[in-house]
Parts: C-alpha cells; structure tokens; sequence
C-alpha cells in the first residue's frame, strides 16, 4: 500500500511539473534587437545600354521598407580616369547616360557616392566576358501547395526553363542570370459621352522574377558546355498572359569578386533551413566610407550583360482570364453619373481602383515602351 | 542529546541500515579471516582457492577474485581455481562471475590461506549485474574527480528515442555532458567540441559513433558489458582528445552455454548470440542490429520527408580464447554502416570496419601486460543525386593503433600504469566524382596527409595515507605531419589567401611536414573528509592532434577529418575541476558538486560562409583562437529503493576568442563569443520506480537553455532581392528545450499466476517496453533559420527547425533465453 502511495506521489509530481514547463513553451520570436540606418548601395555598370543603373537607400528596422536616397553624387570613374556622373532618374535610382564612359569588357570601374558629407568608394571592378548563349521554353503546369492550416490548392503555372550552352570554356569564369518578365497592362475603357477626350493608359509592367534565388555558376566548379533545363521562374498564370507576355533572361559576366559576393547573398536567400546548413553571417559589400567606424553594405558591379526573351501570348495559355476592372451594369450607370469628364471623381466615389485607369500607379510599371515589344 | 547517545544511534541506525541494503542488493558481504592467527606473517603471503557454482559445484572458468580499489586478483582456470599473493592487511574482495551473484567479502589477510567461493545464480536479469568492482561509495573513494560509470542497466532503464537503448542518449543526462539537439552527432562534455571526445570501444577509436546522424548510437546495448566517462581526469594512458574519453567495453561470450539474446523494436532490431568453444576456453560473440525505419518517414505529412531514407546497421564479432590462467586473446571485427537520403536532393553514407585484436598477460601476480593492434577505417560520402550539380564525394579516414599496457602494483598502495601507444593516420583523399550525364560537376581530388601519433605515459595511482590519495600521470605525446602532400606558401608579411601563394613544397611519401611534441601532466586528489565524505581536485593538460572540421550547424558524418600540419597547430586544454562529494544513508544517495574551467588553444573557428569541401587551402579559411569553459556541475543518484535514479543540473559557460591580425580574421571584434553548443542551463531527471521483479515505470525529464545563433538584425534590398543582415556571431539564442518522456517495462510478473507458475523454471525471459518520447509533443527548436514566410512575404522571418516535433511511441520486445 505504501509502495502505491510512493508511485502515486512521484506520478503527481511528474505531471505537474510538466504542466508547469508546458505553459511556457511554443516561443519563437527571438528577442530581436533590429536596426537600421545602414547606407545600402546597388550599382552596375554594364556594355550596354540597359541596366547602367545605381540604387542608394538606407536600410530601415524590420518590415519597414528602406529609406531612398535623393540627391547623392554618384560618378563612375573608369582605368583611364574618365567619370561621368549617374543622373537620378527617380528617387535614389540614378541611371548613366554614357556619355563619357561606356563600358567594354576588359575594362576597370569604380563608384564613387557622396552622400550627407560622407564619401563611399567601391573597389576596383573589371568587366568580364559573356561565354554562354541562353535559351528559354516554357511548360504549362498545376502547382500543389498546401497552406499552414493544412489545406490543399492547386494554382495553374507556367515554369519557365533555361538551357546555355557555353562557347569556351575559360580556365576561370563565372556567370549570373537574372529573370525579368514584362507585359502591357491597358488602363479602363471610359464611355466616350463622359469622358471624350480619355485614352486608356498602356503601360508597361517589368518584373523581377525568382529575385531570392540566385542563379550562379561557378565555371571552376562546373566544366559542362551544356547546362540544361535549368528552371528560372514558376509564374502563376493570371490576367497578365492576355496580351504579349516576355520573359527575360539576363545573363550577367561576372569577376571573382563579384560572384562571392553573390554566392553569399545566395547562401542566405535560398536556405530552407536544415542542420547542414552553413550558419548564417553578414555579407560584407565591396564599399569603403570615408568613415572608417562606418558600415554601408552592397556592391558595385561591373558586368557584361546579355538579355533572351522568351514571348507568350494568350495563344499560349488556354485560359480565361477576367478583367478585373470590368465594370457591371450598375457601376457603369454610376459612372455615367459623374460631373463631366471629372476622372478623379471615379477615384474619390469609390466607383473604380484608380489602378483600373491609371496603369502607371502599378508597381513596377512604366510609360515607356520598352524597345523589343 | 548526549553526544555519545547521539553516536550510539547513529551506529545502530548504519547498522540498520546497512542491514536494510545489504538484503536490497541481494549481495552477499562476509567477513573472512584468511591465514592462521596462531602464525601471523608479515609481507606478502599467498591466497588460493576455488570458485564453484552453487548449484552444480562446477569450477567457474573466467571468474574473476579482485581486491577491490587496486589490479591485484586473479582468473580462475578451467577448474574454478584461482591464486595471487598480496601483503598482509584489510582489504575488500571482489568475486564475480557472468550470470552469478557477486560476493564481496570484507577480507582480513594475516598469512597464507585458502578461500574457496560458491556463488549463486543470478535470478534476475543478466544485465543487472553491476560490472563495476568498486564499492557503493566509489564516487567518494575514486581518486579523480569528473568520472562516471554507468552500467547496463541502468541505460536500459531509461525511456529511449523509438525503445532503442542508447549509450550515448544516456551520456546526455549526465552532469557536463550536453548536445546541439535531436539529429546532431556527438555530444559535447564540459565546453568540448564533438571531436574533442576520445571514444574508444574495447580500446580502439571510433571517429563516427552515431547512427542515423546521431538518432541512435553504434553501441549495441545487448554487446556492450559497460562503459566510463572521463570528463574531468583523463588517466594517462589515454590520449589524443582534449576534452573527454569515452571508454565502452564490449561483452565477450559466455563460457558455460550458448545464450540468444535480443530486441524487436519498430525501427530497429536485434540479436546477439554468445555461447563457449572449445570446453570454454573460446568464447564467442556475434551480434547483430539492422534497422527498417523507412517505414515511419513514409507516414510524414511532408512529401521530401516521405520521399526520404534513413538505415542503419551494425555487427559485432568477437573471438576470446584462454591459454591457460595468464593469458587470454581476443579478436574482434566490427562494422556499421548507415544510409541516409532527403527526398532527392542530398544523402550521406558513412561506414566503420575495425578489426581489434588484443593479448591480455598476468607477467606475475602484480604485473599484467595488455598488447593492442587495431586496423580501422572510416569512410563517408556526400551525394547530390540531381541536376547539374550531381555528385558524390567521399572522404574519410584509415587508421591503425598499436598499444603496449603495463599495470604493476608494486604494494597496495601503488598502482601503476606505464607503457605507450602509436596512432598512424592516413587521410583518405577527398575525391568528388559527377553523377550522370548531365552533371557539369568537375572530377576533382583533395590530397589528404598522414600522421603518427606517439605516446609514451605512465600513471600512478598513490594511496598515502587512508584519507589521502594522489593519481599522479605524465604522458609524452610527439605528432609527425607525414607526406605525400603539396604545402601552399604565402608571401612573407601578408595574409593566408589564395591571391598570396607564392609557392609550393611538394613532400614525398614519409617525409615530415610537421612536428609537433608536448608533455601532459595528470594530476588527481582526493582527500577523505570521511567515509561518506571526499574533496577532489583535478589538473591536467591534454593535446590533441586531429580537427573535425564542421562548417554546418551540427556535426555531420560528412565533416573533414584534418590533421594537425604546418598551419593548424595542436589543440592544447589545460583542465582544472575540484568536487565535494558525499552519499547519505549507507551511499542510499549520492550527490556531488564540481566545479571546472578549462583554456584552450589554437582552437579552431571558421570565416564567415566557409566551404570546406574540397577545400585544399584549408588554412586560408579557418582561424585559430582560443576557448575557454567553466561550469558547475550538481548530481544527486539515488541508488536504493522502490524508486531510483539521477537528478543533474550544469550551470555553465563556453567562449570562444578569435582575434587575428587581418579584419576577416576577426570575429565580434575580438571579444569572447559563446561557442555554438554553448548551454548556460542544463538540467536532467532520470528515474525508475520498480514495480513488481522486473517491471518498472521509467522517465527522463530534460531541459536546457537555447543554444547560440546568429540572428537578423536588419534587412536591405539589393535590386528586388531582400538580402537579411546577419548579428556579430552568436547574439541571439533559440528557444529553450525541454522534453519528458515515459516508458513501461512489463516482465513476466504481470502475468497471471497460473502463467507464471508454468513458465517458472523456464529460461526464456521476455519484456515488453512501451514508451513515448516526446510526450508533450513539444516542438523544441534544432535551430532557428531565418526565410521568407509561405505567402510570400519579402522580409525573412525566424522559423524554428523542429527535428523531432511530436510524440513518438514505441514498443519493443526483448527477450533472452
């Protein structure tokens, strides 16, 4: 009976103890001390005309979206001292004109970014070659996905593929691509007695795809000629695909510098998480403050660059698609109501998304008709 | 109360007492007089007798008569008999034979005499034969401090992962002993890396002792007889790890019938079958464990863990022959093997043969000679099955050991342990091979180098007086870094970087790269406050030649085995501990208090985003530092009663310092850095209630602070790609652990008696275990990585890595016969 009475004790005790551990379990958040203000500078220069652009922004706490920097001096200065100045074209996006300095393969760059007194200087950075010719299809696809409560979806996709096939296999080099995509958005058709003297808007729409999954190859690891479908992007098919649809590849030649630099930012963007994983670190950029106490992270670049577009159109997709800013009965009535050609008054009653007529307030989005559509 | 009242009681009460356990233990302590009063000698005189079995009167060939605490004693021959010579006094007497009761007799010498033992059958379990010849009070009498010893049973009482008995799960309880978490290799002792652990099974080294990455350990429990943790005073004669020795000793076979013994579980199996050759004078041992637990991953939700494998296998063989009552031999083979594969992205193999050959001398009464040669190798394999990255990659490493022992015992109060071992290294070459035609991965090789290791001790356990004793050891160890290997120079003055080699010395077969030598005092103390009642203090320095190279969160059957060469010097530990121990009631409860700080140099750490693999200039990628670990170690056992087991608490600290001359040789600007095992709290409850014979109810409660981590700070953008800014190296902590599980042994008592009465007499013994790790189901924390949320939100966010995040049952079955 004792020996029962012991069992039952210690029993108690387990289980209360456990209750007592269990209360204070399921903690996740870290105790995360952010911070921010760090200067970030992304910059390339390219043997191009695209993609000779500069973006200056200062890294702000957590889910805060970063700080754009306007009215920095940012000069490219090449091996034979030429400079030129990169104009900003937007806020904390300033683009060269080429004028002064182009760049050509073989050749040596540098930045320089003033900004509130400070100066930051970039290493020195030589242009490397395009090796590969690139080649894009497209597969049409139903992408299972299961949410965090447990529930299962089906999206319809389009993966999209890349095959290179390298000219010559130089004892060192190194490539990237990046993925874009860009398609035209047309902004809503108004009733011509309301609106006479409204056209729709036609905008063009340049995204950048897979952007956290780095494609690297590092050609003194990798000596095949032939590197074959590669998957670059899953885009899930929507209104996009309508109309005209590019996708882009853009092959980038990079330095030794260049590529471990993007090799670290690609050990921290794709990590799924495993116990083999190599721990986590800074990524030291290649930017230098007159301020030695000072961090500013990113890169500067200097990059041959080489774009394959891949084009889809609706024929393509056998799919329809719903217009979003398609209008009913009831709400064209309502339009037809407003003052006199007062587009604004369709924003400010709620009656349409101001997206719906003005395409350009869409990310990413932009007048200028690119050349290749 | 009257002081002498008050010692009267306390006397009666011991007695009582002692009494109580003395009939607990089933152990039979007499007090014998051997030699005649009337003719008292001094010096040494001669002991002689016989051990028989009780039942049958048989003589027990192999049984062993020990005094307890010292090497003297002797192994009975084919007839039971035995004889040695001992100096005339008061000593403790030890004889044990496998499948019979102890007995320990309280032995008064005065002369020549004959002392014949019949000893009974064991009528429980077999594995509940404590192994140890040491006393109930040996925490207090061992001269070292930070020694554990636990045997069989004790391990197999405890609720294991999937009912598979694990040695070094068991370790993990202990006091100073902790590990980065469920699915990690090793275990960490006292701030020590997993690579700084000596482990040895019947002497020879195993560089891998983890199954399925560490979910299981390669000791079969049903071949193991028992093992000791050296964690704080590493006798001399061991050697080549800084930090800890781990020394398992496997069973040999039975020398009177054939014995099956084994275990059905739900992810493993297995069997072991001992019996005698040969009339007993050979014995053998084979034992097997193979595992199916593709099965269980099968049922996971998560389609890459369905589409995964993980299996397991290992055999031990061992031969043990007698010739005659002085010598014995033993060979053994043992392999393991182990596979593991995520879905189709990545797998391990990694396997282990040695082969273990042994000659065991009693040279005369106080001097025995044990000669050791071992041949293993261990061999690992990365493979990524798919895309244009498909490859495999081996390494791994062939090793041989030859060791000379002496033990001597020179009077009873020395024991000394003298002689010398050599350790040869040969690194087998890291060559990745592509996998399929579409593989753009370039065949590559990576040159490893050779080594040999030499070390020449000796050890002298001193008894000075009866409160006094000292362990005084002195071990020599030489290293030579050998060729064939091609040496990277850098430009004088600049940095380890690839851009900077300016030359290379290609060394031929045999030529010396590297020498490197030391000496290591071991020093031990321990002074008797009283019987129940000991102060200890160890010093000690241990050098240590071979670097696990480990560039992941947790060590992986993968990681680099590197030899100490002109770049990456020795790792030398200078460990220093003292302890209080006291037992209370008749050594009812033991309970301990250790206090330790160790330093180490040229520790080794890593720059940020490190790849090892295939890595020829490795010291362009690693820095040396130093490392330091202190802690607090509690430990309270209960030993007797209805309910027994341990209580552990460790407070401690592990740092590492790494300040080179260069900014990337840097890291948190040089400040002390907690080590990435590094645990402040560590707490462990371990505990069987006996119910009826051999059932018993058992759990294992289990909490420890969240280890170190780098952690996000901030975050950019570069272009669209959000780019995490990472904390200086190991800021931030992931979430505590904390796990309970439960488990119930069924013996043959719960049957119904008409069931019992029939099977009474039988020789087939079974149990039925079912436990449930994890009961709470607790999603503890791996680790804690850092990625964008599932609805594709840009701004990565902490996510914990659960590795074992439910309950997990089991049931097995074990039985003998």
């Amino acid at each position: 009976m004792k020996m029962r009475k012991t069992h039952v004790l210690y029993l108690l005790s387990l289980v209360l103890i456990s209750m007592l551990f269990t209360q204070c379990a399921e903690v996740i958040e870290l105790n995360n001390q952010t911070s921010g203000g760090q200067l970030v500078i992304a910059g390339r220069i390219t043997n191009g005309t695209m993609g000779n652009v500069v973006n200056i922004s200062r890294a702000l706490p957590e889910e805060q979206a970063p700080e754009l920097i306007s009215g920095a001096l940012v000069k490219v200065i090449d091996q034979d001292g030429l400079e030129e100045a990169y104009v900003e074209t937007a806020p904390g996006q300033y683009e060269l004109c080429r004028d002064v300095v182009q760049g050509q393969v073989g050749g040596v760059y540098q930045l320089e970014v003033q900004v509130d007194g400070k100066t930051y200087t970039s290493s020195l950075q030589e242009m490397m070659p395009i090796l590969a010719e690139d080649e894009l299809r497209f597969e049409l696809d139903i992408q299972d996905n299961t949410t965090g409560s447990g529930t299962a979806t089906s999206t319809d996709v389009v993966r999209i593929f890349a095959n290179s096939t390298l000219n010559s296999l130089p004892e060192e080099f190194y490539i990237r691509w990046t993925m874009e995509e860009s398609y035209t958005i047309t902004g809503m058709n108004l009733p011509l007695r309301t609106f006479p003297r409204y056209s729709p808007q036609v905008c063009y729409i340049i995204n950048e795809l897979s952007a956290q999954e780095i494609f690297l190859v590092d050609g003194t690891e990798i000596r095949n000629v032939n590197l074959n479908n590669r998957e670059v992007a899953v885009r899930p098919v929507d209104r996009s695909f309508s109309t005209k649809h590019y996708f882009n590849i853009i092959q980038l030649g990079l330095n030794r510098e260049s590529h471990e630099y993007w090799s670290k930012l690609q050990s921290l963007t794709v990590r799924q998480g495993s116990i083999f994983d190599t721990p986590p670190a800074a990524v030291p950029g290649n930017f230098q403050s007159s301020d030695p106490s000072e961090q500013v992270f990113g890169f500067f670049e200097a990059s041959s660059a080489d774009t394959t577009r891949l084009l889809m159109t609706n024929n393509d997709i056998p799919l329809f698609f719903l217009d979003p800013c398609q209008v009913d009965q009831e709400t064209f009535l309502r339009i037809i109501r407003v003052p006199f050609e007062c587009i604004s008054c369709l924003i400010e009653r709620e009656i349409v998304e101001a997206e719906c007529i003005y395409c350009s307030l869409l990310p990413n989005s932009t007048l200028a008709r690119p050349s290749y559509f | 109360m009257d002081p002498f009242l008050q010692r009267t009681l306390r006397s009666v009460l011991m007695l009582f007492l002692l009494l109580i356990s003395v009939s607990l233990w089933a152990q039979n302590k007499e007090r014998v007089v051997v030699g005649d009063p009337s003719k008292t000698s001094t010096g040494r005189v001669r002991i002689q007798g016989q051990v028989t079995g009780k039942e049958d009167g048989k003589g027990l060939f192999g049984a062993t008569v020990a005094i307890r605490g010292t090497n003297i004693g002797a192994v009975c021959d084919e007839k039971g008999n035995y004889e040695f010579t001992i100096a005339t006094g008061e000593f403790e007497l030890v004889v044990q034979y496998v499948g019979k009761v102890n007995k320990v007799y309280d032995l008064r010498v005065i002369g020549n005499g004959v002392l014949n033992v019949a000893l009974e059958d064991q009528v429980v379990t077999l594995d509940q034969i404590l192994i140890e010849a040491e006393g109930e009070d040996k925490n207090i009498q061992r001269i070292s401090a930070g020694v554990n010893r636990l045997n069989i049973k004790e391990i197999e009482s405890l609720p294991a992962f999937m009912g598979e008995v694990d040695i070094v799960k068991s370790l993990q309880s202990l006091p100073g002993v902790s590990t980065v978490g469920e699915g990690a290799s090793g275990f960490n002792v006292r701030g020590g890396r997993t690579d700084q652990n000596l482990i040895l099974q019947d002497g020879a080294i195993l560089f891998n002792a983890s199954h399925v990455l560490g979910f299981f350990s390669t000791f079969n429990p049903d071949a193991t007889e028992a093992f000791t943790l050296f964690k704080g005073n590493m006798p001399a004669q061991y050697g080549g790890r800084i930090s800890s020795v781990l020394d398992v000793r496997m069973k040999e076979g039975n020398s009177e019938k054939v014995k099956v013994r084994g275990g059905l579980g739900l992810v493993a199996s297995r069997l072991v079958v001992d019996g005698p050759i040969n009339g007993g004078k050979t014995r053998f041992l084979v034992a097997g464990r193979s595992s199916y637990s593709d099965w269980v991953l099968g049922r996971a939700r998560n389609i890459d863990v369905q589409n995964s494998a993980a299996r397991f296998h290992d055999v031990n063989l061992k031969l043990s022959h007698r010739f005659g009552t002085k010598n014995k031999v033993n060979l053994s083979y043992y392999r393991s093997g182990d596979f593991f594969r995520f879905a189709q992205d990545f797998g391990f193999e990694w396997d282990t043969d040695i082969l273990n050959f042994s000659w065991n001398s009693s040279i005369t009464d106080n001097l025995i000679s044990t000669t050791r040669f071992v041949s293993g190798v261990y061999k690992s394999k990365l493979f990524d099955p798919s895309g244009i990255d498909a490859a495999e990659i081996d390494n791994g490493m062939k090793y041989y050991q030859a060791q000379q022992n002496f033990f001597y015992t020179p009077s009873d109060r020395h024991n000394i342990t003298f002689g010398a071992d050599l350790v040869r290294y040969d690194g087998r070459p890291e060559i990745a091979t592509p996998i399929g035609p579409d593989s753009g991965i370039l065949a590559e090789r990576v040159e490893k180098e050779q080594g040999n290791e030499i070390g020449f001790f000796v050890n002298d356990d001193i008894t000075i007086t009866k409160d006094l004793a000292i362990s005084l050891g002195l071990r020599y160890s030489t290293f030579q870094n050998r060729g064939p290997y091609d040496v990277f120079q850098y430009a004088d003055g600049t940095q380890r970087l690839v851009e900077n080699i300016v030359d290379t010395v290609s060394y031929q077969k045999g030529d010396v790269i590297a020498n490197y030598s030391g000496f290591e005092p071991r020093i031990g103390l321990r002074y008797t406050i009283d019987d129940r009642t000991s102060l200890k203090l160890s010093l000690n320095r241990t050098r240590q030649y071979i670097h696990t190279l480990s560039n992941s969160t947790a060590a992986t059957p993968t990681d680099i085995l590197q030899l100490s060469n002109t770049y990456l010097k020795p790792l030398i530990s200078n460990n220093a501990s003292i302890g209080y121990f006291k037992n209370f009631s008749d050594n009812k409860w033991e309970t301990s208090l250790e206090v330790y700080l160790r330093d180490i140099d040229n520790l080794l750490d890593y720059k940020d985003f490190v790849d090892l693999l295939l890595n020829n200039h490795l010291e362009t990628d690693l820095i040396a530092g130093k490392g330091r670990a202190y802690g607090m170690e509690l430990y309270i056992k209960k030993n007797k009663g209805p309910m027994t087991g341990w209580l552990s608490y460790t407070l401690s600290r592990t740092e590492v310092q790494i300040e080179g001359e260069n900014p990337d040789e840097v890291i948190n600007n040089g400040e002390w850095y907690p080590a990435n095992f590094d645990r402040t709290h560590n707490f462990s409850w371990v505990s069987t209630v006996q119910l009826r014979g051999t059932s018993s109810f058992n759990w294992n409660v289990v909490y420890s602070t969240g280890r170190p981590i780098n952690g996000i700070v901030t975050n950019y953008r570069i272009g669209s790609t959000v780019v995490p800014h990472f904390s200086e190296r190991n800021e931030f902590r992931i979430p505590d652990y904390f796990r309970i599980d439960l488990s119930f042994t069924f013996g043959r008592d719960i049957l119904k008696k008409e069931l019992r009465d029939k099977l009474e007499g039988r020789n087939y013994l079974g149990t039925l275990t079912i436990g449930i790790y994890n009961i709470l189901s607790r999603k503890n924390a791996f680790s804690v990585f850092f990625k964008r949320p599932e609805d594709l939100g840009l701004i990565p966010r902490p996510h914990r890595l659960t590795v074992l995040g439910a309950a997990f049952p089991n049931i097995t079955y074990n039985f003998r016969f």
